[in-house]
């Protein structure tokens, strides 16, 4: 793993072409510039997400800045079924990424991305939002996101590892809108 | 009495001596005129630590020069962050010999008192000759040379001044250059200890980001050889009166640290930081030259100042080499512009990454704020937001391509 910094801004080189070009477009995202608006295109990739996880029967619900009252009460990702589908995928990313000997790639994307990534979370959310613990949410809502879209791409040329759902969430990130989260089959998009 | 030389180094703190040392090397004829006393302790900061990067270019000067500096400080093997009172990062390089012939350390930590005897030795070696107590009143640049003018009236006469005479330098204000930038809102205090040598502490530099015994200020302990240097970050409402005398200093000391300490205090001083860089480190007739504080002053983090006024001092040598040997008087100006210019470029550069290292530290920021809390939460998951905290205090590593030397 390499980093170059260049006009201060840092590029990492995990020797990974699909795992670089994921972090490049991480590390890239104007975050929530587009939050209190509404594109149809968000919609649909939330829908896409859903789908590659096999995950049916979801309402895909926009939500204000006004409406999230307390973040941990809106989103309660653990009574849903996208949860049941989600928390499976880290031990078994890991596992084929293990078999392939690529942990190394693993850890540095472990070590290296979410550190990375915290600076401009933070920054275009103090610029948003003004709630602390909405603001502590979305930093770790961010990290999770990045490093899972990177895991899956260290492991998506294996067999099997084919369409990495959390690219739909990336997505929805680089128009500068929020794949919030679930709570019972809604899924919340800002 | 006038006399002549072809440069006068005006100051004979660390970075005159270097001044001096180099163009005695080099063979150019020169003098270093101090406005103090020879022996007597002057005011202004005081650095403790020189990096590798600076031993190199004192190695590259006098043979031996570096390694000396070296082996007479220490190298702490550990340094730790603290959050709050939680450990957020601790990093142990394993213990560094100093005394290795063949490599200088990383760095080494010593008293600037101790620096300068070192390379005042050197210069003695080297036969650098020295005028004491001799205060100047101007430099007056002409177009084939400058007269430095003593206090005392006595005159100068020389080809070039390289100005090492600190933050309040005769020389840039005389030579019409003015010092450009603000200065910080934060105050802090600088306190140094005597170490007590028969139960010392363990060699560790150690930052704590809002210190749970000190109300939430930010405290750091750095060793240097015999003693320790204690940084408090006051808070915008605090009486720096109240902390910085020293009395005051034995009230709060002994809730950092053992209460021996505050019977060992040998420096105590309350600074706002000014950031300011020179807004040209040669004036029009391109006969002077500024280094050191002359040229620059910026807050201690990433201990940029001593760091900066090495290569300032060497570069500015090596500037008016080249234009003592230059054909014409284009060449000879575009000597002294490069070394100026690329000096300039590395003040902004040594200012800029301090005022990042402030801002990472500032207290009464709520974004910055929120920002250490949230990422000193996240750090036994995330250990490298750990090392963000650990490393901001001191500003970027690496500087502009212009630059010939790291600082």
């Amino acid at each position: 793993m390499s980093i170059t910094l260049i006009e201060n801004h840092a590029s990492y080189d995990f020797k990974h072409e699909r795992v670089n070009q994921m972090a490049d477009r991480l590390l890239n995202i104007n975050w929530y510039q587009h939050v209190g608006t509404i594109h149809d295109d968000v919609q649909n990739k939330a829908e896409k997400f859903l789908q590659s996880l096999n995950i049916a029967n979801y309402e895909i619900k926009w939500i204000s800045k006004d409406e999230i009252g307390n973040i941990y009460d809106t989103i309660r990702l653990t009574n849903s079924s996208l949860w049941e589908a989600l928390k499976v995928l880290p031990d078994r990313l890991k596992e084929k990424i293990d078999q392939s000997g690529q942990e190394e790639i693993l850890n540095e994307i472990v070590y290296h991305l979410p550190e990375a990534v915290f600076h401009e979370v933070y920054k275009g959310a103090f610029k948003t939002f003004s709630d602390e613990s909405f603001i502590r949410f979305l930093v770790g809502h961010a990290m999770y996101i990045s490093v899972l879209a990177c895991a899956w791409e260290l492991a998506a040329n294996i067999n099997e590892w084919g369409e990495n759902p959390f690219a739909y969430l990336v997505d929805i990130l680089e128009m500068g809108h929020i794949p919030l989260g679930s709570n019972n089959q809604t899924f919340y998009i800002m | 009495m006038s006399n002549k030389r072809t440069v006068v180094v005006v100051g004979a703190g660390p970075v005159g001596l270097v001044a001096g040392l180099a163009l005695k090397k080099r063979g150019i004829s020169s003098v270093v005129i101090e406005a103090e006393p020879k022996g007597r302790p002057r005011p202004g900061s005081r650095a403790i630590y020189i990096h590798n990067a600076t031993l190199k270019l004192l190695e590259s000067i006098d043979e031996g020069l570096g390694f000396e500096i070296a082996r007479n400080g220490v190298v702490w093997p550990i340094k730790r962050t603290i959050y709050k009172g939680k450990e957020v990062y601790v990093r142990n390089y394993g213990v560094t010999d100093t005394s290795d012939p063949t490599t200088l350390p990383p760095f080494t930590s010593l008293h600037q008192n101790h620096i300068e005897s070192i390379i005042y030795d050197y210069c003695e070696k080297a036969g650098v000759e020295f005028v004491w107590d001799a205060p100047v009143k101007e430099v007056i640049s002409e177009e084939d040379g400058i007269k430095v003018v003593t206090e005392k009236g006595d005159v100068w006469e020389a080809e070039y001044v390289i100005g090492c005479d600190g933050a309040r330098s005769v020389v840039r204000e005389t030579a019409g250059l003015k010092f450009e930038g603000p200065r910080t809102k934060d105050t802090f205090l600088v306190v140094d200890v005597e170490e007590d040598e028969n139960d010392p502490l363990p060699l560790e530099r150690v930052f704590h980001y809002q210190h749970p015994a000190m109300g939430g200020r930010n405290v750091m302990f750095v060793p240097f050889k015999g003693g320790w240097r204690i940084d408090l970050q006051l808070l915008e409402d605090d009486n720096p009166d109240e902390y910085s005398e020293v009395e005051g200093v034995k009230k709060w000391l002994p809730k950092v640290m053992d209460p021996k300490y505050a019977e060992r205090i040998t420096w105590v001083s309350s600074y706002r930081f000014h950031q300011v860089v020179a807004n040209s480190y040669t004036d029009e007739k391109r006969r002077v030259l500024l280094a050191g504080e002359a040229a620059h002053l910026f807050a201690p983090f990433g201990a940029r100042g001593l760091n900066s006024g090495v290569p300032d001092a060497l570069i500015a040598v090596k500037g008016i080499e080249k234009a003592l040997d230059a054909s014409s008087e284009e060449k000879r100006r575009e000597a002294i512009e490069k070394a100026a210019n690329e000096r300039r470029i590395a003040g902004l550069w040594n200012r800029n990454s301090s005022s990042t290292a402030l801002h990472h530290l500032q207290g009464n920021s709520p974004e910055m704020n929120l920002k250490r809390e949230i990422a000193a939460s996240l750090t036994a998951i995330v250990p490298k937001l750990g090392r963000w905290l650990d490393e901001g205090p001191y500003g970027p590593k690496f500087g502009p391509p212009e630059l010939t030397t790291k600082y």
